[in-house]
């Protein structure tokens, strides 16, 4: 690395290759963090280097990065987390999700930025790392174990109750194809099924232990902003109270609540399902992430009629709306029971929510019976059956074998227009926010290279009363926009605000603290020592965007793959909101792919290759 | 309520007042006496003016109201931020 330091990274990345049984560590040079930061940036260039076009994302050639940022493991708010990345075997496109908790941090303390797991293993194994020291440990005892199980026997036969888990449960073990991670049983990397990936690689978890403290340039910098939020945070959020989810009430007003698989955005039952509402009658106790004050995870119990158990959290907003809202059901105890069975397997809320949503409009409309159901009175409401057929997709038998592979795949296999109540991009199911009302949001759903991911996107209900100019101005947001206005100047918002948005996935911290952009940039300063600018920051978040999408390009996705479900372009069932319009949004898309250096077909030019400084990437895109 | 001549409403609201108001807690109903002819935007004003700006959406009685929306004895008042992701 030369004679420069490297502040807030240990300069090493754990690679790992499981047909061999290798295990070795490389030392990028200064360079590579300077340009790519971390998280996402990590997994996009690894992807694109390594994995070759066309492979099968659950076969031996897909690679599984594990990849944290400049400020993880620091003792900043939110600092905690770590991205994952692989090709999708939801989508077979670049596939990445983030995990809250203590792992990512405790990666960092124990001397790596990074993971590259490659190849397959014939055998269970995990993977142990204690303060730099590697090894990989047969895991023939743990295959089969639910999450919470393993994460204990591993603690127990380590006689180490500090180890931090990184797991896959039986959902990803049967390769699922919307199968999670778990750090510590219940901070999850939801979205796009990487959970199957590290199931095909026979790799049960990554159990970490690490005691060195992070190397930081003007560490009282960082404290300063640190004590800042401890002192500020309950005065600039209210997601410490309930969590997620205590908004949706205004959701459901506003027309963001999707509900009856998004045939609506508004549920008249909505006061039953909010974080309130479960919080009031089954709250345990709040919990957090590491170094975080906010503590804005719930933990839940319940008795009867369904079994709950407090070890796998409580539903966050998502979870709620998904299996809630979205299959017409206002039974929350249902929902709780959902939430713990897909933490309990490790599959993920949200697709498994929408996809049975779409099994119920399926059954509704008679493209699914109760013989394709073994019974089942698969109707919106029902929330026993929706449990049934949870349990079902997670043991993979019945319909809830179809219904695993996602409702992409489903509806193929239904046919007779299912296709049309299959509310995905690229196979990823949509979050639990309508496109009608945010229809920035709704640009994003399409064009992002992982595909709607509402983490990344940008929420344009932020910014319809007058910005706060002096926050939003730092990056040259200077006007309010309604969210349902779909026009050039909203596509310059998806691009100026999306690329803000889309850093936190390089730094990996979390959206929920609410940071101010200035406090983002001194931090990352704080502990780099690098000059950071706006500029800088979101030039390193659009080089990533840039690497994914030509990842996807190479895999065939086209301009025809960014678009919206069916469903999003006809107007809510009841209240106002009228479909998106596809004409508008396909000129939309267009100025946007431009903004970003692209051309029409949403492929990079070479002049925006060079200024990005990835010219190197130019040889993995295909001539057309 | 002898001697009072006004109304009373609840509010709830996911916006912080001014200053401290006995009572209140975000998200939590909180019982206040108004006098007659009021809208919701006259207590925006009295209450909420500091953070106006955070308001995103205003509910009376579990319906979309807006700044002149006049209450009346007995109703709800809902006000919600700029909605984000979650």
């Amino acid at each position: 690395m030369g004679d420069l330091k490297l502040f807030g990274y240990n300069g090493r990345i754990l690679r790992i290759d499981l047909a061999k049984g290798r295990i070795s560590v490389e030392e990028p040079q200064i360079e590579f963090y300077q340009r790519y930061l971390g998280g996402r940036g990590f997994v996009a260039v690894t992807l694109l280097k390594e994995v070759p076009p066309g492979i099968d994302p659950l076969g031996p050639e897909n690679k599984l990065v594990f990849a944290l940022g400049p400020l993880t493991g620091s003792p900043l708010p939110g600092s905690g987390r770590n991205s994952v990345g692989a090709k999708s075997p939801l989508t077979g496109a670049f596939g990445e999700a983030e995990a809250g908790g203590f792992w990512g941090a405790e990666l960092k303390r124990a001397g790596f930025d990074s993971i590259v797991v490659e190849g397959n293993s014939n055998s269970p194994v995990y993977l142990l790392i204690r303060d730099g020291q590697v090894e990989l440990k047969d895991a023939g005892h743990l295959w089969g174990m639910e999450i919470a199980q393993a994460h204990f026997t591993i603690r127990k036969e380590l006689e180490n109750d500090k180890i931090r888990t990184a797991i896959i449960g039986p959902g990803g073990e049967k390769l699922i194809r919307f199968a999670t991670i778990a750090n510590d049983i219940s901070h999850v990397a939801g979205r796009t099924g990487l959970g199957a990936v590290m199931g095909s690689k026979k790799l049960k978890a990554i159990a970490v232990r690490g005691t060195s403290q992070l190397q930081m340039a003007h560490p009282e910098a960082l404290h300063e902003i640190g004590r800042w939020m401890a002192q500020n945070f309950k005065d600039k959020t209210g997601v410490w109270q309930y969590g997620t989810g205590y908004l949706m009430e205004g959701y459901s007003l506003a027309g963001n609540l999707p509900a009856y698989n998004f045939l609506d955005g508004s549920f008249d039952q909505v006061e039953k399902i909010t974080a309130q509402a479960i919080c009031d009658q089954f709250r345990v106790e709040m919990y957090g992430c590491y170094a975080c004050p906010l503590r804005c995870k719930k933990r839940i119990k319940i008795d009867l009629p369904y079994e709950v158990d407090p070890i796998y959290g409580g539903p966050e907003y998502e979870t709620l709306a998904a299996f809630g809202s979205n299959c017409g059901i206002s039974d929350h105890k249902a929902i709780c029971k959902a939430h713990e069975i897909c933490n309990r397997y490790g599959i993920d809320t949200i697709s498994a929510g929408v996809t049975i949503s779409f099994a119920m409009e399926c059954f509704e409309k008679g493209l699914l019976t109760t013989r394709d159901t073994d019974g089942l009175e698969l109707t919106f409401g029902n929330a026993k059956a929706m449990l049934e057929l949870l349990k079902q997709i997670t043991e993979k038998r019945g319909v809830g074998m179809l219904l695993s592979e996602g409702s992409r795949i489903a509806a193929r296999q239904i046919g007779n227009g299912a296709e049309d109540f299959a509310v995905q991009v690229k196979g990823l199911e949509l979050a639990m926010h309508d496109p009608r009302l945010k229809q920035g949001l709704g640009l994003h759903c399409g064009v992002n290279p992982s595909g709607p991911d509402h983490a990344s996107a940008i929420h344009d209900t932020l910014l319809v009363k007058g910005p706060q100019f002096d926050e939003w101005g730092a990056i040259d947001i200077n006007e309010s926009i309604p969210s349902t206005e779909l026009s050039p100047r909203k596509a310059r918002l998806v691009y100026q605000y999306g690329m803000w948005t889309n850093l936190t996935n390089y730094l990996v911290i979390c959206v929920l603290v609410p940071y101010t952009k200035r406090q983002i940039q001194e931090a990352v300063e704080a502990v780099t020592g690098w000059p950071m600018s706006y500029w800088r920051l979101m030039k390193t978040a659009e080089r990533g965007v840039t690497l994914a999408k030509i990842f996807n390009l190479r895999e065939g996705f086209t301009e025809v793959d960014d678009v919206l479900p069916k469903r999003i372009y006809s107007a809510q069932r009841k209240g106002n909101l009228a479909g998106v319009d596809p004409d508008k949004l396909s000129e939309v898309k267009k100025l946007y792919y431009q903004m970003l250096g692209w051309n029409e077909q949403g492929i990079p030019t070479k002049a925006r290759l060079v200024e990005l400084d990835i010219e190197w990437a130019s040889e993995y895109i295909n001539p057309s | 309520m002898e001697g009072f001549f006004g109304m009373r409403v609840t509010i709830k609201s996911f916006v912080p007042p001014n200053e401290s108001i006995e009572g209140f807690h975000l998200g939590e109903p909180l019982t206040m006496d108004l006098v007659d002819d009021v809208t919701v935007g006259d207590v925006i004003q009295r209450i909420f003016a500091k953070y106006m700006k955070q308001i995103g959406i205003i509910a009376v009685n579990g319906k979309i109201a807006y700044e002149t929306t006049a209450l009346s004895e007995g109703d709800r008042i809902d006000l919600y931020p700029l909605l984000e992701g979650g």
